[in-house]
């Protein structure tokens, strides 16, 4: 038989070590870490910069043409004819440069007593996509993009006539839930951690900005910031309702319009204080929000050594005094301290018996919860 | 005496991971374990490799048995040695071979393949034997009534895959008609969608715990196939096992058995088994792999029949008288019940063999056992009660459905009592406890 020393060295090893008491560890938010920021041109075009150099936040590092759209149009359907009268009746022809009130087509009828025009209601460049169908199109004239690089740092990649990497140091707030593309504004504070965010606080001083705060974001709130330009919403949470009634696909790579970010999760949900603070501290800077990484990066003004980035463990275990969220009602989104973690199972009111720790949420509230619907909060300073 | 064999095996599931070893030795076998670990404590960490060695270290403390040599498992085929094992089953749908060393030599067997195994085995074993898989990612139902692949895959989940249920197509509505208390629409969604961002979160109040039964049902009215628990031959009862976290994990047989009644709403006669251990796949990698090996193992340790269910059927009334049934155990005395519509009647057994004298209203039937408007006054049949008794669930079918209201909970509240739900909390520590 095995001698039981082989056994005792699992046993004696610290309790608190021992695989029931592993939880997922998250930052919320970290200050001064280092991170690599892509900076991308809408589309190709000429990059400014080297590997090695130094950026300024206002130094241009990038340029290109971007059409800003396109509109599509049914000439048969505009002038009432039939496809094997269109081309007698084009005035410009495709790939030709058109001004807002230039007539593209025409047809007359009745020895030109009668005539339907089509009036090109945009500048832009005129393209007949399909002379069977007559979808024609115009698209936008290009306007010229100039790409900053909104962050002090180093460019480590040069992606030639897409994409510049740069390190930087950053604050980074973290979130669980997020929705649609990377965009960046100026971070605006809009409502404290325990408010609902109210749309009528919204006006057009808020476009281009991202605004942060409360403890949920309403569909309101969101189509009305949508409206007036604002680009992307921080909160503690959101609805599900709300949610699936913007993003139907529930796919959070699908793209409404802004870029949304819940701190804490579905429902009303208050966002931490020290998240809060952190964010009150940053308001009215440059900030890049990124729902798909599920994070929020607020490039510091000032940058001090270039350190490497750290691997950061995502798995801990638990111990008395560690902070900690909890992950379920009646306490979802909310922070305490470990006061005790319990050495054997704790048998619950639904019959259920799991590894369990004390957690204290409030001077006035103690409770006793799975191990499993804890995450323990390491914030990285 | 027979030297003993030992296997180790390892099912990675979408959101837990279990670790088993089996001991098998002249014709009986011990099973030692789960371990189980968050899957995401391998797919998240960068210290995957030493999370899985200390997995094995638990088992090892479980089963008194060194596995591990200088962090690697000892595979060994000669019997007499008192480390390592015969063989190691790894059974998972996705590839850790990048995360995990072991795995690099031992290889994995897909989850799908396993289940498909150890179902056949069931198929064979009991007359018209259908399953149902509870995971946090999906909903799967094996039965000979689902065509030529036997299984129906839904994508339903109280895990990572909860959201699915809160498509345009379902009602939240349903779901809450089978709380027994108040609860705002709005607070519903949000509890179901949280649990696909917290999947590894557990249902440690009686709220969640209510919630989560609540889900389960609609799950399995929504998502059950067309065939499943189909018709059987005329005498025949139907097996029905469970398996998956959602049922494996239950604390409450008897709230389990409810939800089968509710959400299934089984005609005739079904026997429920459990997979308390969540052993059933990693049964089937033995089955695909060590044949022989599974012959010495007595699957009824770990699929238990918890309970039998008689279902009445045709459309019942409240309190409608419908009958008596005539109860013999094999007591001097037979116990008489008289059945009213809308009730749930339980009586408590142990596996024991009884008889039951059906005396129905001819409109009545028992699927597979008497026929509506069938003149036989009397349909005498005899079961094998679950090893927490049998069920006669005298509400009908099709099941008129609680409503979300103040009647519709007194009436929850009602099918609760009769399976002892309420009170199951004080009984729920001994693993043979009453419901």
């Amino acid at each position: 038989m095995p001698t039981t020393a082989h056994f005792e060295k699992t046993k004696k090893e610290q309790p608190e070590q021992r695989l029931h008491y592993l939880v997922p560890s998250i930052i919320g938010f970290s200050h001064n870490v280092t991170k690599t920021i892509i900076r991308k041109l809408p589309q190709k075009g000429k990059i400014l910069v080297g590997e090695g150099d130094i950026t300024e936040p206002s130094a241009i590092i990038g340029v290109s043409q971007v059409s800003p759209g396109f509109r599509v149009f049914n000439l048969l359907e505009i002038l009432d004819i039939s496809a094997d009268k269109l081309s007698a009746c084009l005035i410009k022809s495709s790939g030709s440069k058109v001004f807002k009130g230039d007539v593209i087509a025409e047809e007359k009828k009745y020895f030109g007593i009668v005539s339907r025009q089509f009036i090109s209601p945009i500048d832009g460049i005129f393209e007949l996509l399909n002379p069977n169908t007559g979808q024609a199109m115009i698209r936008f004239m290009p306007v010229s993009f100039r790409l900053a690089a909104g962050v002090h740092g180093e460019v480590i990649k040069v992606v030639q006539e897409k994409e510049v990497h740069i390190r930087t140091k950053v604050d980074l707030v973290e979130g669980v839930l997020g929705s649609g593309i990377e965009r960046e504004g100026i971070l605006r504070i809009i409502a404290t951690p325990r408010e609902v965010i109210s749309f009528i606080n919204l006006d057009k001083s808020f476009m281009g900005t991202v605004i942060a705060g409360g403890s949920l974001m309403s569909k309101e709130v969101i189509q009305k910031a949508l409206a007036l330009g604002v680009r992307g919403i921080i909160s503690g949470g959101i609805n599900i309702r709300d949610y699936k009634s913007l993003v139907s696909s529930l796919n959070p790579l699908e793209d409404v319009g802004l870029s949304l970010l819940a701190t804490e999760g579905y429902g009303l949900s208050e966002m931490p204080q020290d998240v809060f603070t952190l964010l009150e501290k940053n308001d009215n800077c440059f900030v890049i929000i990124n729902p798909q990484a599920k994070e929020l990066i607020i490039p510091l003004l000032e940058t001090k050594d270039r350190a490497k980035e750290s691997e950061r463990e995502k798995l801990c275990y638990l111990k008395k005094g560690m902070q900690v969220r909890l992950l379920s009602f009646p306490y979802l989104g909310r922070e305490g301290i470990v006061i005790e973690v319990k050495k054997e199972p704790v048998y619950f009111s639904s019959g259920i018996e799991a590894a369990a720790a004390l957690v204290e949420i409030s001077k006035e509230t103690q409770t006793v919860i799975p191990i499993r619907n804890l995450e323990v909060i390491s914030r990285l300073t | 005496m027979e030297t003993a064999h030992y296997y180790l095996l390892v099912d990675f599931g979408k959101t837990l991971s279990h670790f088993f070893l089996i001991e098998i030795q002249s014709q009986e076998s011990k099973l030692f374990g789960p371990v189980e670990i968050p899957s995401l404590f391998f797919t998240e960490s960068t210290q995957s490799n030493l999370i899985f060695i200390k997995a094995i270290r638990e088992l090892e403390l479980l089963s008194q048995r060194k596995i591990l040599s200088n962090g690697i498992v000892v595979i060994s085929a000669d019997c007499s040695k008192t480390t390592g094992v015969q063989q190691a089953f790894f059974i998972s749908n996705e590839d850790y071979r990048d995360k995990i060393d072991l795995f690099k030599a031992v290889g994995t067997l897909r989850t799908d393949d396993v289940q498909k195994a150890a179902y056949q085995h069931f198929n064979q074993l009991h007359n018209s034997c259908s399953l149902i898989d509870a995971g946090s990612g999906a909903l799967r139902f094996y039965s000979p009534g689902l065509g030529n692949k036997q299984t129906v895959s839904t994508p339903f989940g109280t895990g990572n895959s909860a959201l699915y249920l809160l498509r345009e197509e379902y009602s939240p509505e349903d779901i809450l008609r089978w709380l027994p208390f108040e609860m705002e629409i709005i607070n519903l969604e949000n509890y179901i969608a949280n649990k696909s961002l917290f999947s590894q979160t557990i249902p440690y109040t009686e709220r969640d715990i209510a919630i989560e039964g609540a889900m389960m049902r609609e799950m399995l009215r929504i998502g059950k196939p067309e065939g499943f628990l189909g018709e059987t031959n005329e005498g025949e009862n139907k097996t029905l096992i469970l398996t998956g976290g959602s049922f494996s994990k239950s604390p409450s047989l008897g709230r389990t058995g409810l939800i089968l009644l509710d959400g299934l709403e089984p005609e005739g006669i079904c026997e429920f088994l459990i997979d308390k251990k969540q052993f059933f796949n990693c049964f089937g990698g033995l089955l695909t792999s060590q044949i022989s090996v599974v012959q010495q193992i007595d699957s009824q340790n770990y699929f238990v029949h918890f309970l039998t269910a008689i279902s009445i059927s045709g459309k019942i009334s409240e309190n409608e008288p419908l009958g008596s049934v005539f109860i013999n155990s094999g007591f001097e005395e037979v116990q008489e019940i008289r059945l009213k519509g809308g009730e749930i009647f339980y009586i408590p057994g142990n596996g024991q063999t009884i008889e039951c004298d059906f005396r129905l209203n001819q409109k009545l039937s028992i699927k597979g056992i008497k026929e509506a408007d069938s003149k036989v006054e009397s349909t005498k049949i005899k079961i094998t009660t679950g090893s927490q008794g049998f069920v006669i669930d005298a509400r009908g079918r099709p099941l008129i459905q609680p409503r979300p209201s103040m009647e519709g909970r007194k009436l929850l509240k009602k099918w609760n009592d009769a399976l002892n739900i309420t009170t199951f909390i004080e009984d729920s520590h001994a693993d043979n406890s009453s419901f």
